[in-house]
């Protein structure tokens, strides 16, 4: 197998190839517990008891997937069991929460690294989905325009990436 | 920039959260798309961050233990990386190997932060030539594998040149002393009628009026003549020697390589000069090779490919179990020994004398021996002149000497001999007995250099020989020679 087609599953080291997974240790870390719990307590004052529940199944979930799968359950979650007629603040809350999930992926070392390139980034993103909403109100749009931005951000930076460094080998 | 297989799992969980949120109509929903697509973006960005401070920081080498080497021989390739650890990306370091070498460069690591990885590899090269290194390729990936980057990073690349294992300094000469010309090129020696002019002499009576040079006596005053060189074919069989002592020394460098190496030059003179040349070569069992003399293209071609074909023979391959030849008695000592016998009624005497009854044995013990019975098996030529070039070594002394003398009757021998002392493993461990083992091939050289038609040459490293003859404190060197 060469080292373009290589598994990012299968890490090569020293001859021996450790197997890793979805499950891989770099993918979660202790703050991650500390997030949940804070999901679980914007979900019960907001949700009550099933926010409770829908925190436990997140945990289990946080078990097998990575943080963003997580991540992206758990906004689910949080538009399924907040009541509609509940404050924008009480289901800001639980989301926000959430998105804690995204900034403990940078945790190495028990340290955060470069949690402000993900900050940065929702900051940027959530801009263009706000002023999309507000302009066109319709949320398929939005999804679109968030999706585009996203994709023109990465063609950019893999642009960046190919002037620096030239064609992957 | 190359995007694993991860990546695109979680872009397409933030297109399928984008599809739940606008199915579901529910604008908290767009909180994921927004979410995983930042967070992509996020990672993308750290990664390329990261291969900047990686780019700018590494510090690669690769180096060989050595930049020449020959063919068989291990060398050592080291590889070391160094990074200053401020990334988090996994680094993989994959040394590449020449075409020419055989080895197994295996990738080095550097995750979690590590700061140096260093690798040394076994290399053997089992074929000749110059070989550079193709330069080693850094592959980069961030921590959670959504991203994958190769590189190359510019770094020195060894070269190494492999040369064959043959003999380095070949020595052809006599006591020591190199011959100051090459062996091969011939004139017969005589002047007379020829081609070539030589000189002009004084007119003596019994010249033929026709080789009067009329220029040369108006000029002069004297009657003089010219005289020309002649130059003929000459025919050369050479008897290689490839027995089992011949494999004595190191690989590629053994006594049969140097004598390769002077019948191959023979081989190549006769090609330069368009002279006849036949080959023997001869093993323990008797003669391997056997090529009549002729001086053709194709013909010197395949004596070139036999020459260099042929290897001395194996231990196990002899015929019989090895033992030191025994020195056959000289036929006058056999009859003198015998009257003297005769005149003994003496019981020692009598149980002595049945072996001095056969004044043949001497004979016959020779003639079994291979190369005397190459050497004599070889038909005479008809005409022109013969000469007989044999390439051996100095194991077989008695042999060799009846050889040289049957040999010698029907042109003059050039006798290439490998002295032993200079080959043997360990054998300039001991300096004073390895010039003692010269200075006895050296007694047994002159013996035979001082038959009438016969050359004997000496032939060997010469790094080898210059140390036996300079780490003799105390002691003459055996020069001079005996012609």
């Amino acid at each position: 197998m060469s080292v373009r087609d290589a598994d990012p599953d299968e890490r090569h080291s020293g001859g021996a190839t450790e197997h890793t997974g979805w499950t891989d240790q770099c993918w979660r870390s202790g703050a991650d517990l500390l997030v949940l719990a804070l999901v679980g307590v914007a979900l019960w004052t907001t949700a009550g008891v099933p926010g409770v529940a829908v925190t436990l199944l997140l945990a289990i979930v946080w078990i097998v997937l990575p943080n963003p799968a997580v991540f992206v359950v758990g906004q689910a979650a949080v538009a399924a069991f907040v009541p509609a007629e509940a404050s924008a603040v009480s289901t800001a809350l639980p989301a926000a929460a959430l998105c804690g999930l995204l900034l403990t992926t940078t945790v190495t070392d028990s340290r955060l690294r470069d949690a402000t390139a993900v900050v940065v980034a929702l900051a940027l993103v959530g801009t263009v989905a706000v002023a999309t909403h507000s302009l066109a109100g319709a949320q398929w749009l939005t999804a679109l325009a968030v999706l585009v931005a996203s994709a023109t951000g990465f063609v950019s930076l893999d642009l960046i990436a190919l002037s620096e460094f030239g064609e992957n080998r | 920039m190359q995007p694993t297989g991860r990546f695109w799992v979680l872009a397409a969980l933030a297109v399928v959260a984008g599809g739940w949120a606008v199915v579901v109509g529910s604008d908290a929903a767009l909180v994921g798309v927004c979410g995983v697509s930042a967070w992509l973006l996020a990672q993308q960005y750290r990664f390329l961050v990261g291969l900047r401070a990686v780019s700018a920081a590494l510090e690669l080498e690769v180096a060989s233990s050595a930049s020449r080497t020959v063919t068989e021989a291990a060398t050592f390739l080291t590889v070391a990386a160094q990074v200053e650890p401020t990334h988090s990306l996994t680094l993989r370091v994959d040394p590449s190997v020449p075409v020419g070498a055989e080895g197994n460069a295996e990738s080095l690591i550097l995750e979690g932060r590590a700061a140096d990885v260093r690798g040394t590899f076994e290399l053997s090269w089992p074929v000749a030539g110059t070989f550079r290194f193709p330069p080693a390729t850094l592959t980069a990936r961030d921590r959670l594998g959504l991203f994958e980057q190769t590189l190359q990073p510019s770094t020195e690349r060894p070269t190494v040149t492999v040369e064959p294992r043959r003999p380095r300094r070949v020595h052809v000469g006599e006591g020591g002393d190199p011959v100051a010309t090459g062996f091969g090129q011939h004139k017969t020696g005589r002047t007379g009628r020829g081609l070539e002019p030589t000189e002009v002499r004084e007119y003596v009576p019994g010249d033929a009026l026709r080789r009067i040079d009329w220029k040369a006596t108006a000029r002069l005053n004297e009657t003089h003549v010219r005289e020309f060189t002649s130059q003929t074919d000459r025919e050369t069989r050479l008897v290689v020697d490839h027995r089992t002592g011949m494999g004595t020394g190191p690989p590629g460098e053994s006594k049969f390589a140097y004598a390769r190496t002077v019948a191959l030059a023979f081989v190549d003179s006769a090609d330069d000069l368009s002279d006849r040349i036949g080959c023997q070569t001869v093993g323990d069992g008797g003669v391997t090779g056997m090529f009549e003399p002729r001086a053709d293209l194709d013909h010197l071609q395949r004596i070139r490919r036999h020459i260099e074909a042929v290897e001395p023979t194996p231990d196990s391959d002899r015929a019989t179990p090895q033992r030191p030849s025994p020195t056959p008695t000289s036929p006058a000592r056999v009859q003198a020994i015998g009257e003297r016998l005769d005149g003994d009624s003496s019981a020692f005497a009598g149980r002595l004398r049945p072996f001095f009854e056969r004044p043949d044995a001497y004979v016959r013990t020779i003639s079994d021996r291979p190369l005397f019975r190459a050497v004599d098996a070889a038909p005479s030529t008809l005409g022109g002149a013969r000469w007989t070039v044999i390439v051996t070594d100095d194991g077989h002394r008695t042999e060799l000497r009846e050889a040289v003398k049957v040999a010698r009757l029907r042109g003059p021998v050039l006798v290439f001999l490998t002295p032993t002392a200079l080959f043997e493993p360990g054998g300039l461990e001991d300096l004073d007995a390895a010039y003692e083992a010269y200075v006895d091939f050296e007694r047994y050289r002159r013996e035979l250099a001082s038959l009438s038609d016969v050359s004997a040459f000496e032939v060997g490293p010469a790094d080898r020989l210059s140390t036996v003859l300079a780490s003799a404190p105390g002691r003459d060197r055996p020069t001079g020679r005996n012609r």
